[in-house]
């Protein structure tokens, strides 16, 4: 293994974070090669201080203050951008226009169509007109309208 | 439909909300430990605690139970410390691409003002805190996972939210960083020699 590989790999190996094979790689070179050793040993030693860096206590409030922010905070205000509120807005109209066109690709059931074409003959004569092309359904004619 | 789906989230939050105050009583002074590490003051260290908790609540509907709360409150917390160190950047250099721009002033800053609020508030100033101050935030934040909070790199990826290979290189590079940072300002004191 020569230094640039061995000293790229020496956090890892500190933290024993290597397969088997590199550790013993690594572990060989810092046997035979003095600066990357020192190296190690400056790694080591940064390691060190910072795993020993003291607890330091909250201010007694922290959590009563905390709490607070938590609990009575409202998601509107925690909106920081008003794109998000767009979005939200957008979304709910998307999902509208999706539930009504929907609703007209339903084709009614097969009870509820007798009734249904005496409905709309007797209140709109338009649709002896054509035929719907949603409905799924042939048109009635309604007799008085009728000439055959 | 959405007027009800929103009744059940909201209730099934208030639901699990004694367990977040739970899981908040116990992690609070662990959190606040870690956010001090990132920002390197109480001040900031206090804010970055609630807008996590905040979040944290916000979302607290997709916390698995069974995986440990820390780790989820971490990925959380280090998501807005980079993002907000970012956006400070961004907000300095728009600061003073303006001031040479309009040929305003530069403001002087109030050093009786800095040693009052020294002063007020729990400030890290050791080498090693303005080491990791010095330091980029992912860079940062993958040596206080591993070194402060003796996280694995796999742990650490799962909360950065990256691959494990990335967060070997960034502990790397950051320790190395450290490393000269306090070679250089302090020489004899922390040089290691053969």
């Amino acid at each position: 293994m020569n230094c640039t590989r061995a000293k790229s790999l020496l956090s890892a190996y500190l933290d024993r974070e290597l397969a088997g094979e590199q550790m013993l790689d690594v572990q060989q070179h810092l046997r035979e090669c003095t600066p990357c050793a020192v190296e190690f040993e400056s790694l080591r030693r940064v390691k060190q201080m910072l795993s020993q860096t003291p607890v330091v206590e909250p201010d007694a409030d922290l959590l009563r203050r905390t709490q607070e922010a938590v609990f009575t905070s409202k998601p509107a205000k925690l909106t920081k951008s008003p794109a998000a509120g767009l979005v939200a807005m957008a979304s709910a109209l998307a999902a509208a226009v999706l539930a009504v066109t929907a609703a007209q690709n339903t084709p009614h059931s097969p009870a509820a169509v007798p009734a249904l074409r005496q409905v709309e003959a007797k209140v709109s004569p338009m649709v002896v007109s054509g035929s719907d092309p949603l409905g799924g359904y042939a048109p009635v004619i309604p007799a008085s309208v009728r000439r055959d | 439909m959405i007027a009800s789906w929103v009744r059940t989230f909201v209730q099934g939050r208030e639901d699990r909300r004694p367990l977040f105050e739970r899981l908040m009583t116990e992690s609070y002074r662990q959190a606040f430990n870690m956010a001090l590490r990132l920002c390197g003051s109480s001040t900031e260290a206090e804010d970055l605690v609630q807008e996590t908790y905040v979040r944290a609540y916000r979302f607290f509907y997709r916390y698995d139970e069974t995986l440990p709360f820390v780790s989820w409150l971490y990925r959380i917390m280090v998501n807005i410390h980079i993002d907000d160190v970012r956006r400070r950047q961004r907000l300095r250099t728009v600061s003073l691409d303006q001031s040479t721009g309009t040929g305003g002033s530069w403001e002087v800053g109030d050093k009786n003002a800095l040693a009052d609020s020294a002063l007020m508030e729990t400030t890290l100033e050791e080498p090693l805190q303005l080491g990791l101050k010095s330091m980029n935030p992912e860079f940062r934040t993958a040596v206080v996972l591993a070194d402060v909070e003796g996280m694995s790199y796999e742990e650490i990826a799962e909360i950065m939210d990256t691959s494990v290979g990335t967060v070997r290189s960034r502990i790397h590079r950051g320790r190395r960083q450290l490393k000269e940072y306090l070679e250089r300002l302090y020489p004899g004191q922390y040089e290691v020699t053969a």
